[in-house]
């Protein structure tokens, strides 16, 4: 199709020719579609994934495996379930010990998402969005979430938005001791202890291919959270007082990230950069380099090193015998005091092809991969652990 | 509208902000200032490397492919919202749970 300008002088001179040409073309929808292989069979495809994820550091421990299923149906349309079980075993305060008691505490989280792919337009768009329901002895959550995302100049640039709410009802169970409430607040374990918390949160994302080997993608995720933001079991000044944080907080995050493939010795270089701010003035800086090496068409390697700083919030204190029952908030959330980590982690991907011609298409399909992450954390929680392994198998 | 056509405040404000002069020489000096940065973002918008779909092989890779990793993540975004301070940029959400 041919694109007739406009002959303006002083604008459109000043513009590249070809980058005003990529722009037209991409608007006015030239490209070709996409091919739709499933359209034109009629065939309905999809995977199954079972995961197992660990964690653990010093007080607690936590094994969640994982089941996931997907369906897609010729039209673009597909479905999401995901469900996991988190089995908790803690010795920890926050999560309700009083004594040096160990405890196991079982979480189900049930994800239910849908989709469909416009691809008839001429820039494609995909609505996708769902929801998410958590629940434990004492917390429940519902988290609902909406994600357009548009493709335009044949799909090499991409927009994407995503909005959610969550809802919290936070309890409390604790273990051991007097069963007395933190901060000897009067009453018991048995009282009826109800709190919520709500979150707003809305993102942007921009996906963008620079050349033949390299990707950029830059987002903006900004969250708003009000209602009950501290911890029920935690306490200061030797359990006297309970926690008490602030009751809203705005939180800012820009992230980017730069993929390179280097298609001779098949490796692929990325690096990730977070930076974080809110109102509580915690502010954080995480870089991540990753690297993939393709040992093989069916073996792949993953190294990867990241780093976390972040500042103290305005109301922490490092010494918790420091706080006095004057000050408005209290915390003793290491989460909110100044500490980095130093993360190393590997992964190992294998694929099925090799089994090609020799299996089921589905086990020639399959994936496995298994990773491990190893953190040095100089905050309250330690040094950390998270291993996760997962089976992928289409049909 | 006034107060744009005064002499002595138009003419100070035209020296001491150029590109915002409300004549049509000012509106073109704005213009002019924006143009670089207009160019760059519409040449990334559209793709001005102008990489053809066939020629995104490479870009195919499963390591280049971050949705691959969407499943992975999810639990680690989790373990991240119940260590750390800082939120978001992960592409997921963790589900809500009492690990705060």
């Amino acid at each position: 199709m041919r694109v007739q300008l406009n002959p303006t002088p002083s604008k459109s001179r000043s513009l590249p020719l070809s980058c005003l040409l990529a722009i037209s073309i991409g608007l006015l929808g030239v490209h070709p579609k996409r091919s739709n292989a499933d359209a034109v069979t009629g065939t309905w495809t999809g995977d199954a994934q079972v995961r197992g994820n660990y964690y653990w550091d010093r007080s607690t421990r936590v094994l969640a495996p994982e089941f996931i299923a997907q369906l897609e149906a010729p039209q673009g349309s597909r479905m999401r379930v995901d469900y996991l079980v988190d089995a908790i075993t803690s010795a920890s305060q926050a999560a309700g010990a009083l004594e040096d008691t160990r405890f196991t505490e079982v979480r189900h989280e049930v994800d239910l998402k849908g989709g469909h792919e416009f691809i008839e337009r001429s820039n494609p768009v995909d609505l996708f969005g769902g929801f998410r329901f958590s629940r434990e002895p004492d917390y429940f959550s519902f988290a609902s979430m909406f994600q357009p995302t548009i493709w335009l100049a044949d799909r090499a640039t991409m927009f994407r938005g995503r909005m959610s709410y969550r809802h919290d009802e936070i309890g409390q169970n604790l273990r051991g001791g007097s069963q007395q409430r933190p901060g000897n607040m009067g009453g018991s374990s048995a009282d009826r202890f109800r709190e919520t918390l709500d979150a707003i949160s809305v993102a942007a994302g921009w996906e963008q291919v620079l050349t033949r080997t390299l990707l950029l993608e830059v987002g903006y995720d900004f969250t708003y959270q009000w209602g009950f933001l501290a911890n029920p079991y935690r306490s200061v000044l030797g359990g006297q007082r309970p926690e008490v944080h602030p009751d809203q907080r705005f939180r800012h995050l820009l992230m980017s990230r730069l993929a390179w493939y280097i298609p001779r010795s098949r490796t692929s270089l990325q690096v990730l950069y977070r930076s974080y701010i809110d109102n509580w003035k915690v502010g954080a800086v995480n870089p991540e380099f990753r690297i993939y090496q393709e040992m093989s068409p069916f073996f792949q390697t993953r190294l990867r090193y990241r780093y976390y700083t972040q500042t103290a919030s305005f109301f922490y204190k490092s010494n918790q015998n420091d706080y006095t029952f004057d000050d408005q908030y209290v915390s003793n959330d290491p989460k909110m005091s100044a500490f980095h980590v130093n993360e190393f982690g590997v992964q190992f991907l294998v694929l099925g092809s090799f089994l090609e011609g020799r299996a089921h298409r589905s086990i020639a399909g399959a994936q496995f991969d298994i990773s491990f992450n190893y953190r040095w954390n100089t905050n309250a929680f330690g040094n950390q652990v998270v291993a996760q392994t997962g089976l992928r198998i289409p049909f | 509208m006034a107060a744009n056509h005064h002499p002595s405040t138009t003419h100070s404000f035209r020296r001491a902000c150029p590109a915002f002069d409300p004549g049509k020489n000012g509106r073109i000096r704005l213009l002019d200032a924006l143009k670089p940065l207009l160019a760059l973002v519409l040449c990334a918008a559209a793709g001005c490397a102008t990489v053809k779909p066939y020629e995104r092989e490479y870009l195919s890779r499963p390591s280049m492919d971050v949705q691959r990793e969407a499943t992975e993540a999810k639990f680690y975004t989790h373990v991240l919202e119940a260590r750390e301070g800082a939120t978001g940029g992960m592409g997921t959400a963790g589900g809500g749970c009492g690990c705060n």
